[in-house]
C-alpha cells in the first residue's frame, strides 16, 4: 500500500512539470511585452526603448527561454512567485493569501450545498423513479445544466437583490453576503450531481448482487442504504472530490457578478492591468490543485475499495 | 399422492414496454411435491427465471402476473411485499446462476450472511456468528473464520456458490429454488454442485426447483422435469419420460441433441461417468 502511494506521488511530478510549461508558455506567448507592461504600470511618462532595455535586464526577460523557465520554477519551489508588476511594493504570494479565504469559504459552502443537496435528491430521484418528483426534478436539471454560471448569477441577483430586496447584491462580510454567490456557484454541480448520482443509483439497482439481497429478503430500506447508495457513492466519490478544484475555479466568473474579494477576482484584474506573475501564478495554482486532488481522490479510494487494495498492496 | 407444497394455477407474466405489452409466460400451471425436486428445463430467454421471480414477487412493478401460486395456504401473488419478504430467504430459498456478482463487492461475506440473519431472525452477534460459521463449515469449506472475512471477489466461483447454497438451507426452508446454479461454474466445480443438491434432497428432504438448460444436470437432481419453451410449459414427465417419449417436437430436438452429445462424452471417456 504504501509503496503504491509513494508511486502514484511520483507520477504526479511528469504531470506538475507539464502543466507549470505550459502555463509558463501560454503567459508568455500574450501579445504584449512584459517590460512594456511594466513600465506603463508604474507610470513611466515616456517609454523609451532604453527604458525597455532596463527593465527587461530587471525582471531577467533578455534570458533564453529555458532559462527563465527554470528560474520560475525554481523560484516558484522555494515559495517565491515574484512581484506584482501593478503593485510592486506586494508579493504575489502575498496576494494570493490575501484572496484565498475569501475563495475557499465561497467554494466550501458551495460544496456542502451540493452535497447537502444533490445526494437526497439523487437518491429520491432513484428509488421513486418516473414518479412525478423525478420527472419535475429531471426537467429542472436538464434546463439548468444548460445555464451559464453568470447568467444564472445575474438573474438571482436581479429576483432576490433587486425585486425582492431580500440579499445585498455584491460585497463580503456577512452570510447573508454568501447566500445569492454560494448558490450561482453550486448550480450547475447540483444538477450534475443528482443526475450521476440518480443514474449511478440506477444501475446500481440492475446489479445481481441487489436481486440476490431481495432474494435472502433483506429490508429493501437496508438495501437502498447499505448496499444500493454505498455503492453509487463509491462510483461518485472521485468525481465528488474532483469537483473541489472545480469550484474553487469555477468561482472565477461568479466572484466578479457579485464583487466577491477572492482569487476569481484578483484574476480578473490582474488580466485586465496584464499583472503577469499573478496571472501566471493563478494559473499554476489551479493546475497544481486539480493534479493534487486528482491525487488524494485516487489514492482513497484505492483504500476504500477492496478489489483495488489488494491490486495495489 | 404426498402433500403439494407449491401450487401455482394459470400463472402469466407480462411486462410492459413502451406503451407496449409482452407476454413472457404463458398460462403456466405446475406444482411441487413435498420433499420433491421439479426441474425446470428450456434454454436461455424461454421464461424459467421469469416463472420463479414473479412467484417470489422479485420483479420491477412494469411487470403483470397473474393467475394463484399456493404456498402453505397463502397466494404469494395476492400476498404484501412486507410478507413476501419475511418469506423469501426463510420459507424460500433460493440460489442464483452468478455467484461472483451475487454478492455485494465492498461488503465482506461474514456482513453478507449476518445481514440474511437479521433479517429474519432477532439473534445476537454472537448466535449469527456461531450460526454463520455452522453454516460454512456444513459446506465443508475450510478454515471459515478466514472466509467469513473475506470479500466477494477473494474467493471462488464455487466456493461462492457453496457459501449461497449455505445461507439459502440455514433457515431451513421448505422450498429452495436454485436457477441455473450451475451455469457459471467450470465442470468439475459444476459436479461438486450438483453433487451438495442431491445431498440436500437426500439428507434435508428439502422440496426444490432446479433450473438449467442441461438435461446432463437435471437428470442428476430432479425427479420430475418441466420443459419450457418460449414461455410456455411444453412437457413434463420424470427424465426417461423426456428423453424417450416427449409428446413435444421441441423437447425431442433437445433430447435428441443431448443424447447425440452424451454419446460423444461417453466415447471419449470411454465409459459413461455417473453423472450422464
Ligand atoms: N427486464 C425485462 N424486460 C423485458 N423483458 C425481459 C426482461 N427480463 C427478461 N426478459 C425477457 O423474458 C424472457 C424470459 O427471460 P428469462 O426468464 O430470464 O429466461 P431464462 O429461461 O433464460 O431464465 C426473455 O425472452 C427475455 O428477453
Ligand atoms: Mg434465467
Amino acid at each position: 500500500m504504501k509503496q503504491y502511494i509513494m508511486k502514484r506521488i511520483l507520477l504526479t511530478i511528469p504531470l506538475l512539470i507539464c502543466i507549470s510549461f505550459v502555463c509558463f508558455v501560454f503567459i508568455n506567448l500574450i501579445p504584449s511585452d512584459p517590460a512594456e507592461v511594466a513600465l506603463r504600470v508604474r507610470q513611466v511618462p515616456v517609454i523609451t526603448d532604453e527604458a525597455i532595455a532596463e527593465v527587461r535586464e530587471e525582471l531577467g526577460l533578455d534570458k533564453p527561454y529555458l532559462v527563465r523557465y527554470a528560474g520560475w520554477v525554481a523560484d516558484c519551489l522555494r515559495g517565491d512567485f515574484g512581484i506584482s508588476y501593478t503593485n510592486p511594493s506586494r508579493t504575489v504570494a502575498g496576494e494570493l493569501a490575501r484572496c484565498l479565504p475569501a475563495t475557499l469559504q465561497l467554494a466550501g459552502t458551495s460544496l456542502i450545498l451540493v452535497i447537502l443537496l444533490s445526494l437526497p435528491i439523487g437518491f429520491l430521484c432513484a428509488v421513486y423513479r418516473n414518479s412525478w418528483f423525478d420527472k419535475i426534478i429531471r426537467m429542472l436539471v436538464f434546463m439548468t445544466t444548460a445555464m451559464p454560471a453568470y447568467w444564472i448569477g445575474l438573474l438571482l441577483m436581479w429576483l432576490v437583490a433587486i425585486k425582492l430586496d431580500l440579499l445585498p447584491t455584491s460585497g463580503s462580510g456577512t452570510f447573508s453576503h454568501l447566500i445569492l454567490p454560494a448558490v450561482t456557484v453550486s448550480f450547475t454541480y447540483i444538477s450534475t450531481y443528482i443526475r450521476l448520482i440518480r443514474n449511478n443509483m440506477l444501475e446500481n439497482m440492475k446489479q445481481d448482487y441487489v436481486l440476490y439481497a431481495n432474494v435472502r429478503g433483506i429490508p429493501q430500506k437496508k438495501i437502498l442504504i447499505g448496499h444500493i447508495l454505498r455503492n453509487s457513492l463509491h462510483t461518485c466519490f472521485v468525481a465528488i472530490g474532483m469537483s473541489i478544484p472545480q469550484l474553487i475555479a469555477g468561482t472565477i466568473v461568479v466572484e466578479n457578478v457579485f464583487a466577491w474579494p477572492g482569487l476569481g477576482t484578483l484574476c480578473i484584474t490582474s488580466i485586465f492591468n496584464r499583472d503577469y506573475p499573478v496571472i501566471q501564478t493563478y494559473v499554476l495554482l489551479i493546475g497544481v490543485l486539480f493534479v493534487v486532488f486528482n491525487l488524494i481522490f485516487d489514492i482513497l479510494q484505492t483504500v476504500a475499495d477492496p478489489r483495488l487494495r489488494k491490486e495495489a498492496s | 399422492m404426498s402433500n403439494v407444497i407449491l401450487n401455482v394455477k394459470n400463472l402469466q407474466v407480462s411486462v410492459q414496454e413502451r406503451g407496449k405489452s409482452y407476454t413472457l409466460v404463458y398460462d403456466s400451471d405446475f406444482c411441487v411435491n413435498e420433499g420433491e425436486c421439479l426441474g425446470i428445463l428450456g434454454e436461455s430467454g424461454s421464461g424459467k427465471s421469469m416463472t420463479v421471480k414473479s412467484i417470489m414477487g422479485l420483479l420491477d412493478t412494469n411487470f403483470k402476473v397473474t393467475g394463484e401460486a399456493w404456498f402453505h395456504g397463502k397466494d404469494l401473488l395476492k400476498e404484501s411485499k412486507e410478507s413476501l419478504r419475511n418469506i423469501r430467504g426463510s420459507k424460500i430459498a433460493m440460489v442464483l446462476q452468478n455467484p461472483m456478482t451475487s454478492f455485494d463487492p465492498l461488503c465482506r461475506i461474514s456482513s453478507q450472511i449476518a445481514e440474511t440473519f437479521q433479517a429474519h431472525t432477532d439473534w445476537d452477534a454472537e448466535k449469527i456468528r456461531e450460526k454463520s460459521i455452522e453454516l460454512l463449515e456444513q459446506m465443508q469449506i475450510r478454515e471459515p473464520l478466514e472466509v467469513l472475512q473475506k470479500y466477494p471477489h477473494q474467493l471462488s466461483g464455487g466456493m461462492i456458490q457453496r457459501i449461497m447454497v449455505g445461507i439459502a438451507l440455514s433457515m431451513e426452508p421448505d422450498l429452495l429454488v436454485a436457477d441455473e446454479p450451475t451455469t457459471a461454474l467450470d465442470a468439475i466445480t459444476q459436479h461438486e454442485v450438483l453433487k451438495a443438491f442431491r445431498e440436500i434432497k437426500r439428507e434435508k428432504k428439502t422440496s426444490m426447483i432446479f433450473i438449467t438448460h442441461d438435461l446432463g444436470a437435471i437428470s442428476y437432481v430432479a425427479d420430475r422435469i418441466l420443459v419450457m419453451n418460449q414461455g410456455r410449459i411444453v412437457d413434463e414427465g420424470s427424465f426417461h419420460d423426456i428423453l424417450r417419449h416427449a409428446k413435444d417436437p421441441y423437447t425431442r430436438m433437445l433430447a435428441e441433441k443431448k443424447c447425440a452429445v452424451m454419446e460423444q462424452y461417453r466415447r471419449v471417456l470411454g465409459k459413461g461417468r455417473g453423472m450422464l
